[in-house]
Parts: C-alpha cells; structure tokens; sequence
C-alpha cells in the first residue's frame, strides 16, 4: 500500500479553494463511515443530498471516484478523505471486505489500464492513408500560418531597426495586440513568444538589454525555421511545426505506433503551476526513467477552474508508459498507461558537477537552441550568497545563479533541511539560471 | 570573451538605423558562418550573428567560480528531535486553518518539557510561525525547540533574530524607541534597579513620547526605592506646568499614579491627609438618646474646596480636567471617584477602623449628588463603589478584591459594573461558581467579551463538565453574523481548558431555537466539527507526549 504524505496530496488538488475545502473535511468526526484495504481507501460524508457522498481512492494507482457532483477533479472530498488517511490513519479500519459500491469501481479498475484501451493496430495501408491526410492538414496549416510568419518577420525586424532602447517604454498592450495577430494567424506559439517580451523586467538591474535582444533572435529564428521548413530535418521540422503552435493532437500520439514510447518507473520530479491572463492553468510535471535515464515533461492545461487529470504524484517513482511528441530533443511525452506508485525509491544517477551539466547542456541548446527548461540532478550542491545574489555551488566551488525571482521561502526550506550540507537536487535550468525541485536528504526526496 | 556579445546588444538597442554593426568584432568561427548569409537584408544578417554568438556564448559560459568558502554548517544538536508521532501531530494542528494556537502553545510546552526540538523539515514552519502577529508571544517557545539548527537559520533572515540571546543593554543603547521600551522592560524583570538608574541617566534626552512610554515600564517591580526619581519628574513637571499649563499631562498623570502606587510617597500621604477629610464616623443618638450608633459618612463637598478643585486635580495633578458626563457626575465627583480609585483602601480601613464590608457599605449608602439630584444618589455611589474596585486591583489588595466581589454580588450586577478584572482574586472553583450564579456569558449581555477572556487568561484552569457546558451553552445562544466569528474563535481557543467529554454532548441542541436559517447550515460544520477535531488533537497530544 501507497502512503502519500500530505505535500504530496496537496500536489493533488485542482485549485487552492479545493485544497482548503478538503482540509476541512479530513477529520473522522465528519465522515459517516471509513475504511480501507491494500488496494483501495473508501469513505461515505453527509452533504447536502439526502443520501451520503460516497468517496473512494485507488491507493496502488493514485485514482479518485466521488459521487458529489463537483466538477473538479479530485473533488474536496477526496482530498478531505486522503488527507484524513494521512492524517488519523490509526482510526482506520483495515477491512477485506470492500462495500458493493467500491469493489465494483475496483475490479473495473482492474481489468483495464488507467488510460485509453490502444486501438488495434491499423493496417499499413490505413496507416499511410492517416499519415498523408496528417501531413496535408499540417501543409493547410502552414499556408494559413504563412500570412503571420511574413507579419512577424516584419515586425521583429522593425524592432531591430527602430531600436531596444525604446523597449521599457511599450506599455504590455503593445505586446498583447502583436501576439492576439499571431493567435488569429493560427501560430498561437509566435504569440506566447511574443508575450515572453512581457516578462522581462526592464526597470531593474542592466540584463533586459541582453535578455531582449535574445528573444527577438529567438522569434527570428523560428520564423527563418518556419520559411525553410522543407529543407529542415524531419525531427527538427516536428520542433518548429510544436514551436509555433501546430501540435500533435494527444490522442493522436498515443495511437501512433512509430512515436517513441518508454515504460519505466519514472521519478516524478515536481509540478508547477501557473495561470496565465488568459485564464488558463498550464501544469507541468517534470519525470525522470529510472532505466531509461530520460527526462520528461508532462503537460496538461485546463480553462478557469476546469479539473485538470493528474495522473503522477510529485514526489514518488511511478510505473507508466511515456509516449513522446517527436522532436530532435524529444521532452514532452503523454502518459499512455499508469500502474502503481511509490515513495520509495534510490537516488539516481546524478552529473557530479556544473562543468557536466555545461556539457549536456550545450548537447542539448545543439539539437533544439529553443530549450528553455531542462531537467537535471546534480550532486553535492550548497546554496550560498554571492554578489547578493543567491547560487548554488557545485563541489567543484563553480555556481550558478538562482532566478532573481525565485521564492526565498523555497530557499529557506532547503537551508533549514539541509542545515548547510551539500544536498543532491533535481532543478531546472533555465536560460543562465537554475530553479531547484527537490532534494534528498538523508536518502529521501524532499519536494521543494 | 562575450564582448561581441556586447557589441551586438549596443547595436540593437541603438537600432540597425543608427549603428551599423562590425561583423569583424565576432569570433572566427561566426564570422565564418556569416559569410554564406545574404548581406542585403542587414536585420536579417544581425539577428543571424545574434543567433550564432548567442549559442556560442551559452555552449562556451562556464560557471562562475567562487573562491570564497562557505559558510559554516549548522553545529550538531545536543538535544533530541522530537519522536515522529509527535511531530506528526504539529502537523495536523497546522493543517487547520484557523484558532489552532492554544494547541500550538501546548505542544510547544510539552515539547520544551521533554527537552525535545522540532525537527528540520518543520523547522522553518515555526521560525516563520513566530513572525505572525498572532503567535509572537511564542518566541521564547520557539526558541527553546528550535535547536542549534534554528540559531543557525538566523544569520539568513534578520527577523528570525528573536531566537537569539538579546544584549538588552546594548539594545537600549542603541535600539529604536520600541525596541529600547522592550529593553527597558526585560532589565525591569531581573534587576528593577539598574531599569531605573538606565532611565533616570537618559531622561534629560529622552523625547516627551518615550518619557511616557518608557516611564511606564516602572509599574512592573515599583517600590519606594523609585519615589526619588518620580518625585523629582513630579516636581519637574510642575515647574514646567506653571510656565505653560497644557504641557505634559499624560507624562503627569502617569508619574502620578506611580507615586499614589506607593502608599507611603509624599504625595500618597498629602493626598490621603486630604481625601479622609470626606469620610469619618459619625455617632447618631437612637431610642431618645439611649443608644448610640455609630455610623460613618461621605460628605463631599458640592462646590469643591481647595483639594478638589481644578487647580490641583488638573493642573497640579494631571488626574482629570472635568467631568466626562456631566449628566451623571459633576466635576467634583469625577476628581473624588479618581482618587478613590488610587487610594489603598487598606487606608480607609485604618482611619474608620472599619472592615472592608463596613466601608462599602457606608460608600454605597451615603450621600452623593449631581446634577440631576433624581439619578443622584444611586450613580454617584455606584461610581465609588467602582473605584473602591479600582483602588483594590491599583493596590493589589486580595482581601478588599474578594470582599468586594462577595458584598456587590447580590447589590449590583457585576456586568454593569464592568470589574471583570477582581474575577483574578477568585480560585478556580469560586470563579466557576461565581460565574455559574452571576454572570451571563451570552453574546448579547453586557461586557461578556471581556467576561470571557477572564476565563482564557487561567493557563491551567480545567473547567468542570457542568462549567463546559454552560460557557458552550451560553456562546451557542444568540448567535449573529456579528458575533459569529468571534464565538468560534473563542470556542477554540477554549478547547484547551473544556471538560473532554463535551464533544459527547449534542452540542447541536445548544443552539438557541430562533437561529437563524444559515446559522443551522453552518452550525455542525464550523462549531460542533471543529470542537470535535480539536479536542481529538488535545487528546492525542496528551496520548504522544506521554507515550
């Protein structure tokens, strides 16, 4: 039986307000009946129907089933129930013998995957048909996206000419109305870069200059990716085509038998979270194979307070089946099939300092000079001040900056757990900086 | 080596209409690249250097290296980590949102007992705890548990310094305004001398503001020994007042009651020389002049005198200016209710060779007036019978506190009264009577607020099962969308003082049957859950602590 700790469940939760609901209800005094077994964790609260709610969890596969009428996913009563579990966990009867309600759940449960059935597999014919109306639809989108990739061309050449001095003096709508032209261009990707010139802060220390110029040279060289595709690599024509916006539909993916699929046990790393203006959750969960030794990133997104599917628990190793949307440095993957999870796990292999990590990176920047976020582990790292500034330093005495914005509670957390030892750390390099995950102490992975 | 760099980032922010940029400044390796690129679109050509020197700057950066070492790790603990059960436990009682410190503070508490501290992943949970406004009372706690590791986490975040030992001399040398009251008030507690000679040396400089403030700190530990030093403020002030009259009367005032503390001042003994002049026995002949009684009288007079007048009780004084209420006290009232309310009653014992019974009687029965001569007798003497309480609480008399409690019971209501504060002199069980038999605790009678933190400020106090179901009875009454929030939070914060068994009670059937239609809805899922869930967590902490 799997045992999350309450981090973990909270990693869980759709939204904040569902969070705190399920907090509120994770005592024993407010649920009618609760019990569970090795494979399942049920309980039954009264709300506001006339009958109780009936709550149950998957324990071995971190899956949730309510009969409350919420829209999210898990609802507060499932949170409340798990979190209860946790929590009280020695007011629990452990009970073979499962209600009708959680048994029928369970044994459905078992007899197939926690997702999507594969459909059998076509035949070559139908696969060659698929493939070429695929490629036709992707042609139609590329003459659509022609129109937009001609304007932006323009445009970022005009900023060039006129000059980045002016910069810190366009006011976020002038931003905003280039990257609404690239959405209606159906190139949603050159908008969300475009955007990216927003969050630059032009009004502290002397980096936008140079932050700028580099993402106005980013958005260049896609749009030359874009006006040269068919001379591109197959792959690295795939990277442009998900770079501006013409992504592989997921179900699509997981039904193609040539894309790349790895089963392993997968550490997941951490999530993040952010809502953007437009309202919409982008979450990502970032996984590392444990056999496969690859990194991988799992996206989901969600409108307002849409439930978004969590399949993966941060913090635990977790048996699935990855397929990857193709590139030349293939990161994002979709879950094809889930089995149980577990907190415990082995530290894994790990670079042994940031000369290593320089290494790899410059692989990796060699076969997609997009790369924003890599995932990585280092060994032996201590966070120290320098130039005011917060590093962390190899064993070697070499350091990389954290973001200037990186929340100092989090830095904190890994100070007071690791009491100024060196501590290996999962993180995220982003540009020149590196944003901690988690960290092992005392051979267990702390989320950060 | 990323000068090119830099030269490219001036060009683009100057614009390629001002600044053409020198392909020749780039790296060999670029600008071979380069020469393949059309030339005729020049923002096409710079963004393309750019691009090439951008990555060949990411591919060659290497890190930084600091040649500075380390900080020093944290020392080794001397003291164990609390067992995981019971840190397990903070945890559920942080997982609640709100009206958890009363368990806070008692596992900190039993924590500090076992000489255990917390353990690091929770470490910064409570140096950050201490920082809330809510829970600052328990930084010496959190010292305590912190550990070596805490003292350690200080020298990352300023405001986490409370867990240090504090130099509280240095601090009132050096420290702000209220960090030097603070000083003032921690020296105050181990050595009252030294507090005083500190203050005595710096008062010259100090601003009127922090006179008042940091004179105040003599309260805690006064004795005659500081007569000296208030008596020359005393006569300071005067020599100022006769120069401008409006200065300093709240320096006045405090140096006053201060001085009235000490029974034995001058300024005690000149005061009680004239005030007795009011109150004396009197011997009345009854049954044709056979018998005589004794009887004692309060002759106040109506115009004032050269005591209780302005000139003294305002400018001399600095105690009161004019009657607040002039509806229900004349100015001459109001001068002699604020100097009862300073005087040790045990004075009066003295003089009318009274007991403190005797005494209150004679105050509540004896002549007042005011304006309206109607309302007068019963105000006015309600008005001394309050600043006998006054003077018995100012003066810390036990016996004039309880005697006082014991006769104004059953004369007037203790709510209307607001003396909360003589509730202090009852023990645990007299002040479950007291309540039981006279207090209204409901939301809606008079001073219950107050009546009710009495009750919180008993660390120790565990109330019996009848006492628990009246202080829930009497919150769950009358309840409104104004005083809801705060009946919950008191309920809470009780729970370390409520009799167990209490959560077996149907607390819902304590609910007043008039409650309000969402009053119901709320009522199981923010009162009676709650009291249910933390009094599981009191139970609990008791089982790991003794575990």
């Amino acid at each position: 039986m799997n045992q999350l700790t309450e981090e973990q469940i909270a990693q869980l939760s759709p939204d904040t307000a569902s969070l705190a609901a399920g907090k509120g209800l994770a005592g024993t005094s407010k649920w009618v009946s609760f019990a569970y077994n090795e494979r399942v964790l049920w309980g039954e609260i009264k709300g506001s129907g006339s009958t109780p709610y009936r709550s149950q969890i998957d324990l071995t596969n971190t899956a949730f089933k309510c009969s409350c009428p919420s829209r999210k996913f898990p609802c507060k009563h499932g949170l409340g129930l798990y979190l209860m579990f946790t929590r009280n966990f020695a007011d629990f009867t452990k009970t073979e013998n499962e209600p009708v309600w959680v048994k029928e759940w369970m044994d459905k449960r078992a007899s197939k995957p926690a997702t999507t059935e594969p459909k059998p597999e076509a035949d070559v014919e139908t696969v060659a048909k698929q493939a070429k109306a695929k490629e036709k639809r992707q042609n139609k989108r590329l003459e659509e996206i022609a129109g937009g990739v001609a304007e932006l061309d323009l445009w970022v050449k005009d900023l060039l000419r006129g000059g980045l001095l002016a910069f810190p003096e366009k006011g976020p709508q002038f931003w905003k109305k280039t990257a609404a032209r690239m959405v209606d261009a159906k190139a949603p990707g050159l908008g969300n870069m475009v955007k990216e010139f927003q969050e630059i802060n032009y009004f502290s220390g002397n980096t936008w200059q140079g932050e700028a110029l580099q993402q106005a040279t980013k958005i260049f060289m896609l749009l030359e990716g874009v006006k040269n595709i068919d001379a591109l690599p197959t792959l690295v024509q795939e990277d442009v085509k998900s770079l501006i916006g013409i992504s592989r539909n997921q179900k699509e993916l997981l039904e193609d038998a040539a894309a790349e699929k790895i089963k392993d046990i997968w550490l997941v790393l951490g999530r993040q979270r952010e809502v953007n203006d437009e309202d919409l959750t982008i979450q990502r969960d970032w996984l590392y194979g444990t056999q496969s030794k690859r990194f991988a990133l799992i996206l989901n997104f969600a409108y307002r307070s849409a439930p978004i599917q969590n399949l993966v628990v941060p913090g635990t190793a977790t048996q699935a089946e990855l397929v990857f949307y193709p590139g030349n440095y293939p990161l994002r993957a979709a879950i094809k099939m889930v089995g149980s999870n577990s907190t415990q796990f082995s530290i894994p292999e790990m670079f042994a300092n940031w000369d290593a990590v320089q290494e790899y990176y410059t692989q990796i920047l060699s076969k997609f000079p997009w790369a924003d976020n890599i995932p990585l582990f280092v060994k032996d790292l201590l966070p120290v001040t320098h130039a005011s500034k917060w590093h962390l330093r190899d064993s070697d005495g070499y350091i990389m900056p954290l973001p200037a914005d990186f929340d100092i509670q989090k830095l904190y957390q890994i100070l007071a757990i690791s009491g100024g030892a060196s501590v290996h750390m999962s993180f995220l390099r982003q540009k020149d900086t590196v944003v901690p995950l988690g960290v092992w102490v005392d051979g267990k992975y702390k989320l950060i | 080596m990323a000068d090119f760099w830099n030269d490219l980032v001036n060009t683009a922010l100057l614009g390629t209409d001002k600044q053409t940029f020198d392909e020749n400044l780039l790296p060999e390796t670029i600008k071979n690249s380069l020469s393949q690129v059309d030339k005729k679109d020049k923002e096409a050509l710079f963004y393309k250097a750019a691009a090439l020197a951008s990555f060949f700057k990411k591919a060659g950066n290497m890190p930084e290296k600091l040649e500075v070492t380390a900080g020093l790790p944290a020392e080794t603990e001397v003291l164990s980590y609390a067992p995981t059960p019971v840190i397990s436990l903070l945890r559920k009682i942080f997982s609640y949102d709100s009206g958890n410190y009363a368990l806070v503070e008692k596992w900190l508490d039993e924590a500090i007992r076992k000489s255990w501290i917390i353990t690091p992943d929770l470490l910064l949970v409570i140096l950050n705890l201490g920082l809330d406004k809510k829970y600052k009372h328990l930084q010496p706690k959190i010292r305590q548990i912190a550990g070596k590791r805490g003292l350690w986490m200080t020298q990352f975040n300023s405001e986490w310094n409370y867990l240090k030992e504090t130099d509280y001399l240095l601090l009132w040398e050096e420290g702000k305004a209220a960090e030097r009251k603070i000083a003032l008030e921690e020296i105050r507690k181990n050595n009252p001398a030294q507090a005083r000679e500190l203050l005595e040396k710096s008062w010259e400089q100090e601003t009127a503001k922090t006179k008042l403030e940091l004179i105040a700190v003599l309260k805690n530990q006064l004795s005659s020994d500081d007569e000296p030093f208030l008596q020359q403020v005393f006569d300071e002030i005067q020599t100022v007042r006769q120069k401008k009259k409006d200065a300093t009367p709240d320096l006045l005032k405090q140096v006053v009651e201060l001085l009235l503390s000490l029974p034995e001042s001058k300024l005690s003994q000149e005061i009680w020389e004239k005030v007795k002049r009011y109150v004396y026995k009197t011997k009345d002949k009854k049954l044709l002049g056979l018998v005589s009684a004794e009887n004692i009288a309060v002759v106040i007079p109506e115009k004032g005198d050269d005591f209780l007048c302005k000139e003294t009780m305002w400018e001399r004084l600095g105690i009161l200016e004019e009657s607040h209420n002039k509806n229900v006290y004349v100015d001459v009232e109001g001068w002699l209710y604020e100097i009862i309310s300073r005087i040790s009653p045990q004075l009066w014992e003295q003089h009318l060779s009274a007991s403190p019974v005797q005494i209150m009687e004679a105050f509540n029965k004896g002549d007042g007036f005011t304006k309206k001569k109607d309302k007068a007798k019963e105000d006015t003497i309600a008005l001394y019978t309050v600043a006998l309480a006054q003077a018995a609480y100012y003066h810390n008399n036990t016996t004039w506190a309880r005697s006082w409690l014991e006769y104004y019971k059953d004369v007037y209501t203790i709510q209307q009264t607001h003396v909360s504060y003589l509730l202090g002199y009852l023990s645990d069980a007299e002040l479950e009577e007291f309540y039981l038999k006279h207090i209204d605790l409901s939301n809606t009678a008079t001073d219950s607020q107050r009546l009710r933190e009495e009750l919180l400020k008993r660390k120790e106090h565990q109330w019996s099962f009848a006492f628990t179901q009246y202080v829930v009875k009497a919150m769950c009454s009358d309840l409104t969308s104004y005083n809801y929030g705060n009946t919950v939070s008191f309920l809470i914060e009780s729970i370390l003082h409520m009799h167990p068994d209490i959560v077996k009670e149907n607390i819902s059937d304590y609910m007043s049957a008039n409650a309000p239609g969402w009053v119901r809805s709320q009522y199981d899922k923010t009162i009676v859950f709650p009291l249910q869930e933390m009094m599981g967590l009191r139970m609990e902490l008791k089982k790991v602590f003794e575990g």
